[in-house]
């Protein structure tokens, strides 16, 4: 996490431990921080939610220490990037990747509703439903990057 | 005490109550339900309730989440969990939803319109 110049749109960077307990307090900050950014509660819900989602995702299927956030308004594009990165072992990458792949081909709500349909029937304390969620309630677009046992989720949304 | 006898589920951030209303009960959900696994907390809650409303033969339940400020996919989970127990019990015994949402928090209506598509014809969604 470098300083830089020249910041000229909204931005916040974090990095935090992978403590299920800092989620909360990096949503509320995320919620405060975008309200100012953005001037609009709805997206500052939409996308602090959406941010919690990830987080949640990265300390359940992290394989190391360390969850950086990141939250950059560009202005020009009247877009806004969400990225979370953390480590994790190449299967969960892959389950991931699919998942996501699923998720961005199909209509959002069909989409979304299958997953209910699908987690009313597992039983390993997860949902799978964090990714859907997020596209159904934002229509935001989801990627995925990773390099080595780094992976990097981007969800870019369009705010016009 | 409500007429299930079932006390109220109680975490670090939320409140669930359970309160008998006219035509069945009510479900009022307080605070922030965002614990990493909601489900040994909330399951065997909800699976009582629907347990008592088929002996008792209780035909309508209020889940009100209008104090609900945060829930997470693992908490919608086990409300799927709950809600698709009850689509695949015989006429009977069905007994139907009524979710009450909070225009003012923004994931209400959308999270909770989708519930509602889990069991057609069984969930009435007010947005207050």
């Amino acid at each position: 996490m470098k300083l830089f110049k020249n910041v000229k749109n909204g931005f916040i960077e974090m990095i935090f431990g992978p403590r299920w307990t800092y989620i909360a307090t990096v949503r509320s900050f995320l919620q405060n921080f975008l309200s100012i950014t953005l001037a609009d509660n709805k997206w500052a819900d939409v996308i602090s939610m959406s941010a919690s989602e990830l987080l949640e995702n990265a300390v359940k299927y992290a394989s190391e220490e360390g969850t950086k956030i990141s939250v950059e308004h560009n202005k020009d594009e009247n877009r806004l990037y969400l990225t979370v990165e953390n480590f994790s072992t190449p299967e969960n990458c892959k389950t991931l990747k699919d998942e996501i792949d699923r998720i961005q081909k199909g209509d959002p709500q069909e989409i979304y509703l299958q997953k209910m349909q699908e987690a009313a029937l597992r039983t390993d304390g997860g949902s799978q439903l964090g990714l859907a969620r997020i596209r159904y309630e934002s229509s935001a677009s989801i990627g995925a990057e990773v390099e080595g046992d780094l992976v990097r989720v981007i969800v870019i949304f369009d705010l016009k | 005490m409500n007429k299930f006898g079932l006390s109220n589920v109680v975490t670090e951030k939320a409140n669930v109550e359970l309160v008998d209303i006219a035509n069945g009960v009510k479900v009022l959900f307080n605070g922030d339900i965002d614990v990493q696994n909601p489900e040994p907390i909330f399951v065997p809650f909800f699976e009582q309730i629907h347990a008592n409303m088929i002996a008792q033969n209780v035909k309508y339940v209020e889940l009100d989440f209008s104090k609900l400020t945060f829930l997470n996919s693992s908490g919608i989970k086990t409300l799927i969990k709950w809600i698709t127990k009850v689509t695949p019990l015989p006429a009977d015994q069905k007994y139907n939803f009524k979710i009450i949402a909070n225009s003012q928090i923004t994931w209400q209506e959308t999270s909770l319109k989708m519930l509602s598509m889990l069991a057609p014809g069984l969930i009435e969604i007010e947005v207050k």
